[in-house]
């Protein structure tokens, strides 16, 4: 069964696992997202838990509704993504990876650049 | 969906649980007279010495024996295994379990209760005892075209035998339902000790029974326990046998062949008077209200199964 | 909307032993309700009186019934599971769904066929001739086929091995949680269950030691993962437990913890299996722990 870590709600942890499903290609824009049920089904997570998340991913401007047929995966979503994890990157990761760099001692002559 | 509907499914799961049992109890007298009897018995004796030999008398005698002796095998063989199966069945479904799905679903105590013992007391017995007497005339066709032909078969007073066979299921039904009446107080307080005491219940039901007749008895102004076994079993045994009809042989001797063929319905009409009359009495109800007490304690057992 | 559950001042003497000690709580509609105890806490006794098999003292309304008066009539609009492996050995799956056809009017049995040929057992098997795990698969298919608005189940996965249990936990979601109706499920195997629950019912010999839904429980309870260095800091405070998780220690709060104390560790999420031996340890243990 899934490992859910403690650092986070559950419902923020699956948020956060369809987010980088999004991402990744796998969940299409202009698509419809899984049903609640479907989800449920697969993560084992009960249907509320489920809903939480999806609301979250709604709230974050990633999904739209639309009338009569559910949850659609927004177009621009993965952009929006893209940019929010460009965002942590640059503001959060970069730094603690730079000052643990330079605890190490490695300059940048060490580091492979090819991307 | 009603109760009756949920009442019969009960009922089609015994069927559906016993079925192979009792469709062998319903094929074996018929085939034990068929293999013991008939290729066997040349040689059968009836009724007293100067009778003599079966295949001697007419043959509407031999086809009324060979249907009495299917039938009296059908009701000892079938009486038999009632009450063999009796203590196992009040525990039936509680060593594997299966009383916990039973009692998950909306079906009252007293109709799980009483679905089986319907079915096991009842039904089943009637349908065994109806298919020795269907078997019985198998046995009755086999043994007179072995020995005659066809065409004497076809020949037999049909005209006669039929009302008696008909007649004679019917008391055979009647008889069975009384009997299991009469005797229903032993028969449910037995089941009922099995289901509360378990494997103390056939040695506690006869040192109880042992106790009352030779001990209780005895320090009564007047015996109560002998008397009531003995009434009891009296009763269901004539419901069952019907003694009084088979002072036939007797009347046969005397050559009035055809009268005493011809009686037949009328005699097993009055015998079932006789023992319907039996019935109206306080002893029987008596009999069945202690029946119910057997019943009630099935139902509390069922009840509180834990 | 009206609970399917009322209980207030449930009591239920067994012999001598107060099985169950004034209970009240409710189970609403749609929600997926565990009930967690230790063996011996009571579980069983309480699913008992809530499908009318045990009378108990004190107000219980189930689906608006009492019980024990109209046990049958409850029982045609709820589906319950008293124990594993109590399917009738000598039938086999197709014979059990013609009989469930005849007794329960809120059986189908076209639903029930269809999630039976989703498992790997044929129509035709005899029970006997089935592993543990998938007599539970079939009970749990017909039980799923009835239309019932609740579902009590009475661990449903001892002694089945893990892809038994996922299946069983899948096949729940799946055929069952459509927002109305609601499952009550018992177990001692906290874990695993967690994920799948909304509310937590936690009983403790007999007396109930929770009632509250997770979310409310994530917002009541506090978890700080802290360093060892903040360990005495902790239990100072005096924590409901403490505990070990990866990379260090926590403790457990119920509620907010001085603000000094919260400061020294990160706030974790309450798992439900601390909050379950926070809450049930035996007095013993407590005393031995704290001297």
């Amino acid at each position: 069964m899934q490992p859910w870590h403690q650092q986070l709600p559950i419902y923020q942890q699956l948020a956060d696992q369809l987010a980088a499903r999004l991402l990744d290609g796998e969940l299409t824009e202009g698509e419809p997202m899984p049903s609640v049920r479907n989800l449920a089904s697969r993560y084992l997570l009960n249907p509320l838990t489920v809903s939480r998340a999806l609301q979250a991913l709604d709230e974050d401007g990633l999904l739209e509704h639309r009338r009569g047929l559910g949850l659609y995966v927004r177009p621009g979503a993965r952009d929006r993504l893209r940019q929010a994890a460009r965002q942590r990157f640059l503001a959060d990761e970069w730094p603690a990876l730079r000052a643990r760099l330079q605890r190490l001692g490695i300059s940048e002559h060490d580091l492979d650049w090819t991307l | 969906m009603d109760r009756m509907f949920r009442f019969r499914t009960l009922l089609l799961r015994e069927w559906m649980q016993h079925r192979t049992g009792w469709l062998v109890l319903m094929a074996l007298p018929t085939l034990l007279v068929l293999g013991l009897g008939l290729f066997d018995g040349q040689g059968i004796q009836v009724g007293s010495a100067d009778a003599g030999d079966l295949s001697a008398l007419p043959l509407v005698l031999q086809a009324l024996f060979w249907t009495l002796a299917t039938v009296a095998v059908a009701l000892v063989l079938v009486s038999l295994t009632v009450l063999a199966q009796l203590p196992g069945l009040a525990r039936r479904d509680q060593q594997d379990r299966s009383i916990e799905f039973w009692r998950s679903l909306p079906v009252s105590h007293a109709q799980g209760v009483g679905a089986t013992l319907l079915m096991h007391l009842l039904l089943l017995p009637a349908a065994a005892l109806a298919a020795g007497l269907v078997g019985s005339q198998l046995v009755v066709l086999v043994s007179v075209v072995l020995h005659h032909g066809p065409l004497v078969w076809l020949q037999l007073p049909w005209g006669q035998l039929l009302p008696s066979l008909g007649l004679g299921a019917l008391r055979l039904m009647l008889g069975l339902l009384l009997a299991v009446l009469w005797l229903s107080p032993l028969l449910l307080l037995t089941m009922a000790a099995s289901a509360w005491l378990k494997r103390w219940a056939v040695p506690v039901v006869s040192a109880v029974s042992l106790v009352g007749v030779y001990w209780l008895d005895a320090r009564l102004p007047m015996p109560l326990v002998g008397p009531a076994f003995s009434r009891l079993g009296t009763e269901a045994l004539y419901a069952l046998v019907a003694p009084d009809l088979f002072d036939g042989p007797r009347r046969v001797v005397q050559s009035e062949l055809g009268a005493a063929v011809a009686d037949l319905p009328m005699a097993l009409l009055q015998d079932a008077g006789r023992v319907l009359a039996s019935a109206a009495s306080p002893a029987f109800l008596l009999a069945v209200v202690v029946g119910a007490l057997g019943f009630w304690l099935l139902v509390l057992r069922r009840q509180r199964a834990d | 909307m009206q609970a399917l559950i009322e209980a207030q001042g449930l009591n239920l003497h067994y012999g001598r032993k107060q099985a169950l000690d004034d209970l009240s709580f409710a189970v609403q509609p749609g929600r997926v309700v565990g009930l967690l105890g230790h063996n011996g806490a009571g579980k069983t006794t309480l699913m008992k009186a809530l499908v009318g098999l045990h009378a108990a003292q004190g107000r219980l309304s189930v689906l608006g019934r009492d019980p024990f008066h109209d046990r049958v009539a409850l029982l045609e609009d709820l589906a319950y599971i008293p124990d594993v492996a109590i399917l009738p050995r000598w039938a086999t799956v197709s014979q059990l769904i013609t009989l469930m056809s005849g007794l329960h009017p809120k059986f189908s049995a076209d639903r029930a066929r269809a999630l039976i040929r989703r498992t790997s057992v044929g129509l035709g098997d005899p029970v006997k001739n089935l592993s543990k795990g998938m007599v539970v698969q079939v009970h749990l298919a017909l039980v799923a086929a009835i239309d019932a608005r609740l579902m009590v189940l009475d661990e449903p996965t001892l002694g089945l091995d893990v892809l038994s249990r996922k299946a069983f936990y899948e096949m729940l979601i799946d055929e069952w949680c459509d927002g109305q109706r609601s499952v009550l499920i018992s177990t001692h195997q906290v874990e695993e269950i967690e994920t799948l629950l909304s509310d937590v019912l936690m009983l403790n010999e007999g007396r109930l030691v929770l009632s509250l839904s997770l979310e409310d429980i994530d917002r009541r309870f506090v978890a700080l993962g802290h360093d060892p260095a903040a360990a005495d800091a902790m239990a100072a405070a005096h924590p409901l437990l403490r505990y070990r998780v990866q990379g260090g220690s926590a403790a457990l709060f119920d509620g907010a913890p001085p603000p000094e104390v919260a400061a020294l560790g990160q706030r974790l999420r309450p798992s439900l299996v601390d909050l379950f031996v926070a809450l049930t340890r035996r007095p013993e243990i407590n005393r031995t722990q704290e001297g």
